[in-house]
């Protein structure tokens, strides 16, 4: 019973991590059916910079500094992989588009910071608290309000502000939104800028508990695409949820089974919501219109 | 106001408008009509940068706003209450209408008043001001309909385009949706109606333009072309 | 003629290469080459035909390297048992995977072709008493024919005695690349090349010619993945050695890059793109090279930019972006020291590079420049030499007196919408029945329908005494509803022949086992359905544009095809959405005249149309629609006079009518 109880609290805190990043797909699939196909590199990259930034500025000043470049990378993204491809209406050239651009990322970073695993400075101790006989990091508890949080502002931001609702507004019907003289292709790129951001801050909150490197993001990206399938790529409880669900399942399956397989569930998992609930558990099916 | 000259657009190879010209005095209230499939929606898409115009001039005020982005239009002055309401389902009335001023509080139009242009959407609109916090997508189709020329109306436009705000809509609602546009002429509001109902907008209207595929049929003072039965003939074809 | 001059070099050359080149380096690389080919070649069917990016290529491609390696392994047998075992087990997991993945498409496939494709790499892996895991798995090329004893008498085989092994190799891996080349280009130029192509050209449009897109796309995967296991069986024995790292997603980034930058959509293209892909990790291990290689890509892209800048001076800011990259690229390969690190980099670029400059590959670009020049050269060219009649031998049986089609009380919600509330029609055999109204009023609903795209909230559409409702487009299509749309759905890479040619899908009988084989069933049955597509087109006066892409067609030319295109369905009810939609009034007079001779033959026809007088002069009866309710139903004449439906056009006016 406390080895469930514990193996529950490392995976709630690993769930939210797919949370976030799942959370960043929605962002860019709500405003242009597009999504980043090297999210999973815009992680890395965060997390990387940080480990950069963090001897310099320390854990709390380097988060400022990773959320700005996310937004940098982010965009550029949107520029070189996504603009062109929706205005032909390209699936393939976008999908294609981002993959190349995660993969130079990926070996840029192969080239900048090598190929192996790096160690993470923790900003907090890195004694577990005995918690009712559970063991908890305290950075876990970091990781779980943090990704909360970073969700709530962007959802605050979406909510209240008059520029977010221009996100929303976009999001809902393009055409319309540009006909209220909103300028629908720099929301994209800006809703680009934020979910890197949104992937970026991840990376910074899970590297100090796991370990960060050039090849982190690759699995990190698809488990998070397993999630916002699972919880529907337009549902915002549904990332949440999802995120819980596969973190569970697989510190479960790393703890049961072996740390190898610990992938597979994720994975499966998708292989099967996509295949006989596409629109996800939480989402609701759309009506194909000619 | 507005002026269009030679206009012509389709969708790619389609050519639905064949050199359209006509014009939108200041002040008064011009509606398009003709039947389905004529051009009437094309036209007005194409003046607000929903498609790009192939070929023609588009000016309001005498400012070449041909080929521009809808957003850009926008800028200009020129409301577009599309077919099909288009509001924005997820956000709330009020939201909704805010966007329709997003060009004034972001500062690439005079702001003037929004609280007030709020308060007085809401009074010419009674309705909406009931569900002030609903979502747009859970309003009936004539309260969307009402939101969309409202959403319009907060721009302060020079121009307003309205698209067939009758369609879908029950003959009570029409009616009410009428008595509004009325009141918008009356305030001196410059429109462009494109209607399918061709008695009611030949009945609010100043003048009228009658398009049959892609071309001016006829065009006229509304009070004339009311009895002109070549306007009967684009909708239900000669008699046999 | 030249075609077939060029297929007799290239075999030659591929026979005599390993006799004429003494390096047995060179001789490995090409057989790598023809690996990555016949990999290619068959990922080209489901990424250029069908049009899905396919990320699980690599893993199938390690399935079928790894079904080998564990025959040999674990069991010891060889290589002829591994060839047939590798193939069969490769597609089975493509079958295993493309059944429930193929119901998505675009990123989601993508995506679930990701996970399958990594699930693979980690089971690979992971299942040490199967697989020995990360260490991986030898295996010994064998001597399959010993030429010794003959070596004296054939000068040419005792010259390559010492390389005897490798050669024989090279032999068994060029056979099957060969037989690759035939089946696939055998595959591509049948029916169902064709219907590949067509159900990404339009989806839609495929199911209502009752060829059923989710069929053909699992048909074409499975396909696509037994060439990916053929392609690994081959690698494990030309390695010697395989290694999980072998099948990463690299890899299958590399096959897609291979493809794409070759040329989607041909033999030539993916040969070239593995060839490339193959020699580039040389190239990138000798920086002086890189660095010429670079230099002779900036000069090539500054000579076709100065070209394109003198022939279209008003596109000099796109023509400078790629010139500007290559340019930027030669002074990148002056900067870089280990170029061996910055491979994936420059996959990347290169992949970004075709993405947008060459979307058709290198091949396209060749065959769209020779184009320009020679058009005769590129063209896909079939000779209609005996035009066939355009309709089918045997007509339809119908009962004169039933209705033919039976809308019972149909109803169909969205959300809280009702776009169709209780709507009855009755469409009587060898009729035209109109279905008019205004915007919004629910004809294309019906149409949807009646068609299977939409299946109704309540009621009945019985066709033919059969309830129709609830089965799928491709079902109804195939009982005999024809369809066009409002919206012109053609096949717009497909010629305006081999679009009629996909209407005629139905009436093969052959398999797919006589279309690899080349049977002589095959081709018999070929002939006749394009002498019968020849003269659906005449039909519709298009004998002359057989040969031309449907998209390049004027656009009323496209809804002559379009019907056509419907009428080799060989219907019994064939259903017109707005048919004269942004027609010129010669056009409409063409296609009235083209609907009578269709009805003349027997064929019902429900037309939804607003040029009234086209109803009004093809109509035997008229239902008028409005806010999804049947208002009115008549002889066209009374319909027109009905006051309901003229107030339902034109509003009632409240002062003085």
């Amino acid at each position: 019973m406390l080895i469930l109880a514990q193996l529950l609290v490392s995976g709630i805190a690993v769930g939210m991590i797919y949370g976030v990043i799942a959370f960043g797909y929605q962002l860019t699939f709500a405003t242009s059916k597009t999504l980043n196909f090297g999210q999973g590199e815009a992680l890395m990259l965060g997390s990387l910079v940080g480990l950069t930034v963090v001897s310099v500025t320390g854990y709390w000043l380097m988060l400022p500094i990773v959320l700005a470049f996310g937004m940098l990378q982010g965009a550029v993204v949107e520029r070189l992989g996504v603009r062109q491809a929706i205005k032909t209406r390209s699936e393939a050239g976008w999908i294609m588009a981002t993959i190349a651009l995660g993969i130079i990322f990926k070996n840029m970073a192969e080239n900048i910071w090598g190929r192996d695993a790096l160690k993470f400075p923790s900003p907090l101790p890195e004694t577990p608290i005995g918690f009712m006989g559970v063991n908890i990091l305290p950075m876990e508890i970091v990781i779980v309000v943090g990704a909360l949080a970073m969700m709530l502002a962007v959802e605050t931001f979406n909510r209240r502000s008059i520029f977010g609702k221009a996100v929303v507004a976009t999001a809902n019907d393009r055409d319309a939104a540009g006909l209220m003289g909103i300028n629908t292709s720099l929301v994209i790129t800006f809703s680009y800028a934020l979910s890197s951001m949104t992937a970026a801050f991840a990376g910074v909150l899970v590297a100090p508990v796991t370990l960060t490197g050039a090849s982190m993001g690759g699995a990190l990206g698809l488990k998070a695409f397993a999630v916002a399938i699972i919880g529907g790529l337009s549902s915002g409880m549904g990332v949440i949820v999802g995120g819980l669900i596969l973190g569970v399942t697989e510190t479960m399956t790393g703890f049961y089974l072996s740390t190898g397989y610990k992938d597979v569930p994720g994975l499966v998992l998708l292989l099967l919501v996509l295949s006989f609930k596409p629109a996800g558990l939480f989402g609701r099916s759309a009506i194909k219109k000619v | 106001m507005l002026q269009v000259e030679n206009l012509v657009a389709g969708y790619g190879k389609v050519k639905v408008l064949h050199a359209l010209s006509l014009e939108v005095p200041e002040g008064q209230l011009v509606t398009l009509i003709g039947s389905n499939g004529a051009g009437k929606t094309t036209t007005l898409r194409a003046l607000s940068g929903m498609i790009r115009p192939e070929s023609g001039r588009v000016r309001i005020n005498g400012a070449d706003i041909t080929g521009l982005a809808s957003h850009e239009i926008t800028r200009k002055g020129l409301a577009h209450s599309p077919e099909g309401r288009r509001v924005f389902p997820v956000l709330s009335v009020e939201d909704n209408l805010l966007m329709g001023a997003f060009t004034r509080l972001t500062g690439s139009r005079p702001k003037g008043d929004v609280k007030a242009d709020l308060d007085r959407m809401f009074a010419l609109f009674p309705r909406l001001s009931e569900r002030r916090l609903q979502q747009a997508g859970t309003l009936s189709g004539g309260e969307q309909q009402m939101l969309a020329m409202a959403r319009a109306l907060m721009l302060n436009p020079k121009v307003l385009l309205l698209d067939e705000p009758s369609m879908g809509l029950a003959p009570k609602l029409v009616e009410e949706v009428f008595a509004i546009i009325r009141q918008l002429k009356a305030a001196r509001v410059t429109m462009l109606l494109v209607e399918q109902f061709a008695a009611a907008a030949l009945e609010v209207a100043d003048y009228a333009y009658v398009l049959e595929n892609g071309r001016l049929a006829a065009q006229g003072p509304a009070a004339q072309l009311k009895h002109d039965p070549a306007v009967r003939a684009a909708y239900l074809g000669a008699a046999h | 003629m030249p075609g077939k001059i060029l297929k007799a070099l290239g075999l030659a050359a591929l026979l005599l290469f390993p006799f004429m080149v003494n390096s047995p380096y060179y001789v490995h690389l090409v057989v790598v080459v023809l690996i990555f080919s016949i990999l290619a070649l068959g990922l080209d069917i489901v990424f250029g035909y069908t049009g899905e990016v396919s990320l699980s290529h690599s893993a199938l491609f390690g399935i079928g390297a790894y079904t080998a390696g564990v025959l040999a392994f674990q069991l010891g047998i060889g290589f002829f048992w591994a060839l047939p075992a590798g193939v069969l087990v490769a597609a089975g997991f493509g079958a295993l995977l493309a059944l429930p993945a193929l119901r998505v498409t675009g990123p989601y496939l993508a995506m679930v072709t990701l996970a399958f494709g990594t699930i693979i790499e980690i089971l690979i892996n992971e299942m040490n008493f199967l697989t020995n895991g990360p260490l991986g798995i030898s295996l010994t090329k064998k001597v399959i024919f010993d030429w010794r004893p003959y070596a004296d008498s054939l000068p040419f085989l005792k010259m390559a005695l010492p390389r005897m092994r490798e050669m024989q190799f090279y032999f068994v891996v060029a056979l099957c690349f060969v037989l690759t080349l035939v089946v696939i280009s055998r595959l591509v130029a049948s029916r169902y090349g064709r219907a590949f192509e067509a159900l990404r050209d339009s989806p839609i449009a495929s199911d209502c010619m009752a060829v059923s897109v989710y069929k053909h796309k699992v048909l074409a995967f499975v396909v696509s993945a037994g060439f990916a296991g053929l392609a690994g069986v081959l690698f494990a024995y030309s390695e010697q050695y395989i290694a999980p790292n072998n099948f990463s997603f690299e890899q299958s980034i590399t096959f897609l890059l291979a493809v794409t930058m070759g040329g989607r959509k041909s033999r030539v293209g993916p040969i070239l793109g593995s060839a490339i892909v193959v020699y580039l990790p040389n190239l990138l291990s000798d920086i002086d090279q890189f660095r010429v290689v670079a230099a002779i890509i900036a000069v090539v892209a500054v000579v076709i930019g100065g070209i394109r800048l003198v022939r279209v001076p008003e596109e000099r800011i796109k023509t400078a972006i790629p010139v500007a990259l290559c340019l930027a690229f030669f002074v990148f390969s002056l900067f870089l020291q280990k170029i061996t690190d910055y491979k994936l980099t420059i996959y990347g670029m290169m992949i970004l590079f075709v993405v947008y400059y060459l979307p058709d590959g290198i091949y396209g670009f060749l065959r769209s420049t020779v184009g320009r020049f020679r058009p005769d050269w590129v063209r896909r060219q079939v000779d209609i030499t005996d035009q066939g009649d355009a309709w089918a031998a045997t007509a339809p049986s119908i009962d004169p007196g039933k209705a033919l089609l039976d809308v019972r009380a149909v109803v169909m919600q969205f959300g809280g919408v009702k776009a169709l509330d209780h709507v009855d029609i009755s469409v009587m055999p060898r009729t035209v029945h109109g279905l008019i109204g205004p915007n919004g009023s629910g004809k294309s609903t019906t149409m949807n329908v009646l068609t299977g795209i939409y299946v109704p909230t309540s009621g009945g559409v019985v066709f033919e005494s059969r309830d129709i409702a609830g089965k799928t487009s491709a079902e109804i299509a195939a009982a005999g509803i024809a369809r066009t749309f409002q919206n012109v759905q053609l096949f717009g890479e497909l010629t305006c022949l081999e679009n009629i040619m996909v209407g005629l899908h139905h009436t093969y009988r052959g398999s797919m086992a006589d279309v690899a084989l080349g049977t002589r069933r095959a081709r018999r049955e070929e002939a006749q359905v394009t002498a019968r597509a020849a003269g659906l087109l005449r039909f519709v006066g298009l004998e002359a544009l057989a040969n031309e892409e449907a998209r390049n067609l004027p656009y009323g030319k496209q809804r002559f095809l379009e019907i056509a295109r419907a009428l080799a369905l060989d219907p019994k009810l064939l259903l017109l959405d707005e048919p004269a939609a942004g027609l010129t009034a010669p056009d409409i007079a063409e296609l009235m005249e083209i609907c009578r001779r269709i009805r003349d033959h027997g064929i019902t026809m429900v037309l939804i149309e607003h040029h009234m007088d086209v109803v009004m002069a093809l109509c035997d009866t008229v239902t008028v629609l409005d806010f999804g309710q049947k208002i009115a139903e008549g002889r066209p004449a009374e319909v027109q006079a009905d006051e309901r439906v003229i107030s339902a056009y034109l509003g009632t006016a409240h002062a003085d009518t």
